[in-house]
């Protein structure tokens, strides 16, 4: 542990997790350069550096600024939205299988997305704002309304083992359910394009999105800066935490209401992105040695995943380009297929 | 060690007239008592008397439905938690700490009342965080995972996070079950070393008797939510006390070294008992070397 002091200011560092962060964090760059120089039209990552620093012809900056750039940098911020919401979830949780995607978190903000894509209506300048504006908003409150049932739910069941799972199962199923009701009452236009949408896809994404989500999960960022070092004594337990001297309940809520907010706006620009949040956290502890996944650790190694998934899916049936959510799930299903079988052995 | 502890007066609590309900269940009835400073207090009881919730209501843990308890004349209501968490530290019943988390990890989180956001790992916390380890004979452990250690030194790792918060009380919600005797000791010896370097005021409950009686000055005994009696191990330990509290006949004698009461159990009462022991019974026995 490597301990930073500067007058009343300190912190300490482990500096395997530290490492990590920054491999990771420089992996993920470094996938995002080469897939900017992947396309019909392609270019070496040197040549792509040339251009992002501003040497590039104006065709070059057409299609690697203003065209492919949205798309992986929001493959980067949607990745760090995710890890970080799915570490707060996980450690507040104190369960290795609780995710906003498992809970059925992402499920609810997938509701509240398809309703406004759906019923906001097609064409029209007043749709269209609403679609902008709304499909953010009513995704935030289509997970914060699931994360309270699920909440709820978990005050009277037992919150330990894969029960929280099978409460996520059962609220997904609703809004599943809700979600397949309204696709059936759209349009046909609407409703194909709430399917692209729903598989969690990057495709088609410009500034807006982007500056939207990155601008929603910096600020979360910076609302867990003094929430953060909590989630080691929350990992003990609420009643061990309190006598520790927190309040469990405020700070859990504060935690899970932030963790809620950026997994769902994430959700809102590039639908649900499946097993990111589950798997980026486990990645993080797992590499970094460390009993609870780092926050940040979690945020470069979900950049990692979705960047990396986001280049296997553009390349690997190419021309053909496979959702991101199909990649992650390929991946994540088994993770989490392997985590209930590991956890089984522990307890047996 | 450094940091000086509060006037003895401040670590008194006094519990006045505490009613706790779960549900339609009373677990405590109108309980007033005086659990005092400087002295290890064991709460004994059969099981579901309320000495744990006693304890956790005790620990802030749970609210009382009426009556109130307040430390050192303070309604410990009126205390905020960060405050409450320097002043008492709780170990509470069978604790789980994350996979792979270390034994210096887990001391170090005992100084989380004293940090800021800022401020997460100050010079006064890296020495009382390495005092602890010594103090608890933790130091050849500290970078030990919690889930390698024995029962023993996992509840030695835990006390040693109470103790690093520098508390002048500190509860122990049976800090003996599901040790084996050996360790049973070792825990019970270290709670004595830390009473006795520290001052520290201590309240625990117990399930064995004649450790009880061997580790604490004060003994509360409860049954049905009420105290029976409280006072001196030789005060409550006695043939009567136990026949009402747990419902047994046993002989009590005593240790010779300590001067405190031995408890051998006979059997229950109202039950035909076998023959008669071979030690004299009650009173007059002795243990000798």
């Amino acid at each position: 542990m490597t301990v930073l002091r500067l007058g009343r200011v300190s912190a300490s560092i482990r500096p395997r997790t530290a490492i990590v962060t920054a491999a990771a964090g420089v992996i993920a760059l470094g996938l995002a350069i080469v897939s900017l120089g992947i396309g019909d039209f392609s270019l070496t990552p040197a040549r792509v550096l040339q251009v992002l620093l501003g040497g590039g012809t104006a065709r070059e900056e057409l299609i690697v600024t203003t065209l492919r750039l949205p798309r992986a940098a929001l493959a980067l911020v949607v990745g760090a939205a995710l890890g970080v919401s799915g570490a707060i979830v996980q450690t507040t949780a104190r369960n290795a299988l609780a995710s906003p995607d498992l809970l059925g978190i992402t499920s609810g903000a997938s509701a509240g997305a398809v309703a406004v894509i759906v019923l906001g209506g097609s064409g029209g300048q007043a749709a269209g704002l609403l679609r902008s504006v709304g499909v953010p908003v009513a995704a935030v409150l289509g997970g914060l309304g699931a994360a309270a049932v699920v909440a709820l739910i978990l005050r009277v069941v037992d919150a330990n083992g894969v029960q929280p799972l099978l409460v996520g199962v059962g609220v997904s199923a609703f809004f599943g359910g809700l979600v397949s009701w309204m696709m059936i009452a759209a349009s046909i236009d609407d409703a194909a394009r709430a399917n692209v949408w729903l598989t969690g896809s990057l495709n088609n994404r410009s500034w807006p999105e982007l500056t939207a989500a990155g601008l929603v999960t910096l600020a979360g960022l910076i609302a867990l800066v003094p929430l953060a070092p909590r989630l080691a004594t929350l990992s003990l337990g609420p009643e061990t935490a309190r006598s520790l001297g927190l309040r469990p309940l405020p700070v859990v809520t504060g935690l899970l209401v932030i963790s809620v907010v950026m997994v769902s706006a994430a959700t809102a620009v590039a639908g649900p992105v499946a097993f990111v949040a589950l798997v980026a956290p486990h990645l993080a502890r797992m590499a970094s040695r460390s009993p609870t996944p780092s926050l940040l650790a979690s945020a470069t190694i979900g950049a990692l995943v979705v960047v990396a998934s986001d280049l296997v899916a553009r390349t690997v049936l190419s021309p053909i380009i496979l959702p991101v959510g199909a990649v992650t799930a390929a991946v994540g299903a088994p993770f989490l297929l392997w985590l209930l079988v590991r956890g089984r052995k522990a307890s047996a | 060690m450094s940091e000086p502890l509060k006037k003895p007066a401040d670590n008194q609590f006094t519990v006045d007239a505490l009613t706790v309900l779960y549900g339609d269940r009373v677990a405590i009835d109108a309980v007033s008592t005086v659990l005092p400073a400087g002295k290890i207090t064991a709460v004994i009881g059969p099981n579901g008397c309320g000495k744990s919730t006693l304890l956790r209501s005790l620990a802030g843990l749970v609210r009382p439905d009426r009556g109130t308890i307040s430390l050192g004349g303070t309604d410990i209501r009126q205390i905020r938690t960060k405050e409450y968490a320097r002043r008492v530290a709780v170990l509470p019943q069978s604790p789980v700490a994350p996979e792979g988390l270390t034994v210096a990890d887990l001391v170090s989180r005992g100084r989380d009342p004293y940090r800021r956001w800022y401020d997460q790992w100050s010079r006064a916390d890296e020495s009382h965080v390495l005092d602890t380890l010594r103090a608890t004979g933790l130091e050849l452990l500290a970078d030990r995972p919690l889930d390698s250690l024995s029962g023993g030194q996992r509840q030695r790792a835990w006390i040693a996070m109470a103790v690093a918060q520098r508390t002048g009380v500190l509860l122990l919600d049976e800090p003996t079950s599901f040790l084996d005797v050996a360790h049973q000791l070792e825990v019970l010896a270290l709670v004595d070393e830390l009473h006795a370097t520290l001052g520290v005021t201590v309240v625990m409950v117990l399930h064995e008797l004649s450790l009880a009686a061997k580790h604490a000055d004060h003994l509360v005994a409860m049954k049905d939510g009420r105290i029976v009696l409280a006072g001196t191990p030789a005060e409550v330990i006695t043939a009567g006390v136990l026949a009402e509290v747990f419902g047994i006949e046993a002989d009590i004698l005593t240790d010779r070294r300590t001067g405190r009461p031995v408890v051998i159990p006979t059997g229950l009462t109202g039950q035909q008992t076998g023959p008669r022991p071979v030690v004299q019974p009650a009173g007059g026995g002795t243990i000798d070397d």
